[in-house]
């Protein structure tokens, strides 16, 4: 037990002398790449703990070569023979030393170094964007441009508050910005304002909620909402629902109301107000949405402006259910103004492959994640999609400067990525973003919208991807494994890494007992002490345990692409037995030993 | 034992080294995954003799490990070592060198790996980078395996329009590259591909060791097809020097430390053999040296002066250590 104590002790020690020898080294060294000072300190702590967690293996092995072989000189060496207890024993207590460690480097390299990995790429991202944005803002400052340079500098304070050069240049477009008189450029600029959340209109209500509303309207002489809410009863009940005909006659009382009430109008004001709002319902009623938000905006505005503080309820409430819809087709495009700053990935590539033969393939510049009224969004940067049809020739292909991207239920509660392509302005109409059309004809139902033959979930899998396979988790991999082609990515390169992430710990085992062979045939002498010079000589171990455990690595990469290629029908199973099988055998060598 | 020790580690280190020398070469892992297996044992083939003298001499430090740890009659395994290596460096080297030859000129096709998958275009249908630029990306979509490719390239660098479709591009073999109406729109379209580059590409610190260990083999054999007195010259003193590396077996009461310095020390004669035949050390080694010694001796004298230094020390360190101890305890201090 002192022995394992030992032991344990001599692994630990490794651990923590390595972790202080990477923290001082990242700290003494250069960083190698460009980061912002506030961002610098963090920056080489991660590298450190990268660092260590790539040289655990080579520490855990070392680790076992000293401790053991002191150990079995100490106690072992005289008394052991083939297949004894003491070398079983002593084989269990390295099997738990070894496999903790093992779990620990799982945990450090499967769990920390991909987030590790993210983080220093968000640095490194950021790192870009804070010197974009400052030399965009000076830039502007020559060209007289406050608004702008206001704009750039904040975008740039958003990165590093603290820093004395964006303050400068941002002291410099305020004053420049009072000089001039213009509003504040970053004024402009709200991250999913609140107002863009959806509405939640006449979302889930049933037929009979509806005729429900609708009788209740009618009793208080509101007629528009009476009208409302009959025909979407009238349009969600079935062709043989009874209530369909009963929302239709409801729809047309109110609708006589409407117009008495238009025929009755007193002044021409209220003919003028009256008319707005009919023709605002009308578009309601006929699905232009787009039109019947700028009316009802409109109307609202001039009600607002009167100052008397009179609202008409009627408005409001159209306004918000045209609102609704055209929140469904389009988006505003205000909700985009920064987003580029809170980007969690860069440089999207994929391309979907349809079973009729035809493929798409998209190129997302930077993709945002979002949540808005508890609903999952992404809005896309620089988004260009192109349609090949199944002949190999190119479709159609347009360009969009934002993309807002939903989950669309399917008729069969399939979800897919919805794509709203079409923005316009909050307030002002005819100012919007439409898709640029490179090539082709873009079929008509797919000029505003555009729904990704694939499912949702599929989307952060590809996002995963486009890091690099060797950044996906474990999990990723497993899950993307099957589907990988469809989006243009290699199922053997999948299966390369997913095996290799697979088979190192089982390849640690099977080093961890080489080391204890290796430990027990090349112990301490009997009867000899650990001299105080040797010590010299242990940082040798572990330079010498990394060469080899990479130099085995290395073997079964090249194995494990050799069987992927040959054996494609199940070689994680292959490999996963070999390794097994190796193990095994390396075990039962072990324990076969005798002392000489 | 000795000699079936010795065997024993030479048949596994030609097989071990020779098969995953060609499997980490892109050329013959792909021609095995192609069904090529001709070509694949033809490498093999070539790799286990050409690595034949670095494999006898792992082998030979494989059995100073085994006399290490066993109790032999010095007297019978000294000789029959020195024997081993004399054979090994009469015989075998110079058989398998004629051997390399004959291959060589048969298939040297194979052998140097100018096959036609060396030029090979990737398979369709999956996102590669370019070696062009980190910022361009692209695949081939191309169903049938046709000469005009259907190409989409995304060139990120690009502030707009950075998605580009080529319909009748072209590969170019020769260079490996794909061109649209005469104008290479990707640098690598062929050849080592890639989406797998990193799972075979030899690790950063094997590279120096392979290149020091094939300076050190190709000079063996450049000596030999020069002469035999600069063969068994040059060859017969880096064997001494591997033989001298023995005493380091039993330089400290903990034979784990000592195979560790065997180890060191063995990886040192390759690393230092750059140094005896160029550069600085060279040139005073040789201001040193009498005009009528040959330029081309001074890595032999180099080797052979470690050699006799190691060996005056370890008997000097042996005979310091018969006076305070006796019997096999002599051996470990």
């Amino acid at each position: 037990m002192t022995e394992i104590k030992r032991v344990v002790g001599i692994v630990f020690g490794h651990f923590i002398i390595a972790f202080v020898a990477c923290v001082i080294y990242r700290f003494v060294r250069p960083l190698g790449t460009d980061i912002i000072s506030i961002f610098a300190v963090i920056y080489r702590i991660r590298s450190a703990v990268l660092l260590f967690i790539g040289f655990i293996p080579a520490l855990l092995i070392s680790g076992i070569l000293i401790g053991y072989a002191i150990a079995f000189g100490k106690g072992l060496s005289d008394v052991a023979e083939r297949w004894s207890g003491t070398l079983m024993s002593c084989l269990k207590g390295a099997f738990i030393l070894s496999l903790v460690c093992i779990m620990l480097y799982v945990v450090l390299a499967e769990g920390i170094a991909p987030h590790f990995e993210t983080l220093q790429s968000e640095s490194r991202a950021r790192t870009k964007d804070y010197r974009d944005y400052l030399d965009a803002a000076n830039q502007a400052l020559v060209d007289g441009d406050s608004q702008a340079a206001e704009r750039e500098s904040a975008g740039a304070l958003l990165i590093w508050k603290g820093s004395k050069e964006a303050n400068e240049v941002h002291e410099k477009a305020k004053y420049l910005l009072a000089a001039t008189g213009d509003k504040p450029g970053s004024d402009k600029q709200k991250i999913g304002s609140d107002d863009a959340m959806l509405l939640t209109g006449a979302k889930g209500l049933t037929v009979l909620k509806a005729i429900d509303l609708a009788e209740e309207d009618l009793k208080k002489s509101d007629y528009y909402s009476a009208h409302y809410y009959s025909m979407l009863a009238y349009r969600l009940a079935k062709d043989t629902d009874p209530n369909k005909q009963n929302a239709l006659r409801i729809a047309a009382a109110a609708w006589n109301k409407i117009n008495e009430g238009f025929d009755s109008s007193l002044g021409e004001d209220d003919k003028v107000l009256y008319g707005a709002k009919k023709s605002g319902y009308d578009a309601i009623q006929g699905g232009d949405y787009l039109k019947a938000y700028y009316l009802f905006l409109d109307l609202n505005e001039k009600e607002k402006k009167t100052g008397k503080g009179i609202v008409d309820p009627d408005v409001e409430r159209f306004l918000g259910v045209a609102k609704d819809g055209v929140l469904n087709t389009f988006f505003f495009i205000d909700e985009t103004g920064n987003m580029s700053r809170f980007e969690a990935s860069r440089d999207l590539f994929f391309v979907i492959k349809r079973q009729d033969g035809s493929s798409d393939a998209i190129f997302i510049r930077g993709v945002t994640w979002a949540k808005s009224g508890g609903l999952e969004m992404a809005y896309l940067r620089d988004f260009e999609y192109a349609h090949i049809g199944w002949d190999g020739k190119l479709a159609w292909q347009i360009e969009v400067p934002y993309v807002k991207m939903f989950p669309f239920k399917e008729a069969d509660g399939s979800l897919k990525p919805e794509l709203l392509l079409h923005a316009v302005d909050r307030t002002n109409k005819g100012i919007e973003t439409l898709p640029t059309i490179r090539f082709g004809a873009v079929p008509e139902g797919e000029r505003n919208v555009l729904v990704l033959e694939m499912p949702y979930k599929d989307f952060s899998l590809i996002v995963a991807a486009n890091r690099g396979i060797t950044s996906m988790s474990l999990f990723d991999l497993i899950n993307f494994e099957k589907k990988a082609e469809t989006y243009g990515f290699s199922t053997n390169a999948l299966l390369c890494e997913l095996i290799n992430r697979l088979a190192n710990p089982f390849l640690m085992l099977i080093v961890c007992v080489y080391a204890l062979i290796l430990s027990w045939r090349f112990r301490l002498a009997p009867k000899a002490f650990f001299k105080a010079w040797w010590i010299l000589a242990v940082p040798l171990f572990p330079l010498l345990a990394f060469y080899a455990i990479q130099s085995l690595q290395y073997i079964t990469r090249t194995v494990i692409v050799m069987v992927v290629h040959l054996v494609p029908q199940n070689p994680v199973l292959l490999v996963l037995a070999l390794l097994s099988l190796w193990f095994i055998v390396v075990s039962v060598y072990f324990f076969s030993q005798r002392a000489d | 034992m000795i000699p079936l020790v010795f065997l024993i580690n030479l048949v596994v280190w030609v097989c071990v080294l020779s098969v995953f020398s060609v499997l980490g070469s892109y050329i013959y892992l792909n021609s095995l995954i192609d069904g090529n297996i001709p070509l694949f044992l033809i490498a093999v083939c070539y790799r286990s003799l050409f690595l034949l003298p670095l494999c006898i001499m792992i082998a030979f430090i494989f059995v100073f490990f085994y006399t290490m740890r066993h109790k032999t009659v010095l007297f019978i395994s000294i000789p029959l070592i020195v024997a081993l290596a004399g054979a090994t460096v009469l015989f075998a080297m110079p058989l398998s060198y004629s051997l390399l030859g004959k291959l060589e000129n048969r298939f040297s096709d194979a052998v140097f790996g100018n096959t036609t998958i060396s030029g090979k275009m990737f398979d369709s249908g999956y996102i590669r980078g370019d070696s062009w630029s980190t910022k361009v990306s692209w695949i081939d979509i191309s169903k049938e395996d046709i000469q005009k490719r259907s190409i989409i390239l995304i060139d990120a660098g690009k502030t707009t329009n950075a998605l580009l479709f080529y319909s009748n591009s072209m590969y170019i073999r020769a260079s490996r590259t794909m061109e649209f109406n005469s104008t290479e729109i990707i640098g690598q379209a062929g050849g080592e591909d890639p989406l797998f580059t990193r799972y075979t590409r030899l690790p950063a610190f094997l590279g120096p060791i392979v290149s020091d260990v094939v300076t050190v083999l190709n000079a063996f054999r450049s000596a030999f097809e020069s002469g035999a007195y600069g063969y068994f010259w040059l060859a017969g003193s880096f064997f001494i020097a591997i033989g001298v590396l023995w005493i380091f077996c039993f330089s400290t009461g903990w034979r784990m430390l000592n195979a560790l310095l065997v180890l060191s020390f063995f990886r040192m004669l390759f690393y230092c053999y750059q140094f005896t035949v160029s550069g600085p050390v060279y040139e005073s080694i040789k201001r040193f040296l009498p005009s009528i010694v040959p330029d081309s001796s001074v890595p032999s004298l180099v080797y052979l002066a470690f050699s006799g230094l190691c060996f005056l020390a370890g008997i000097g360190i042996f005979m310091k250590r018969k006076i305070t101890h006796s019997g096999p305890e002599a051996f470990y201090d």
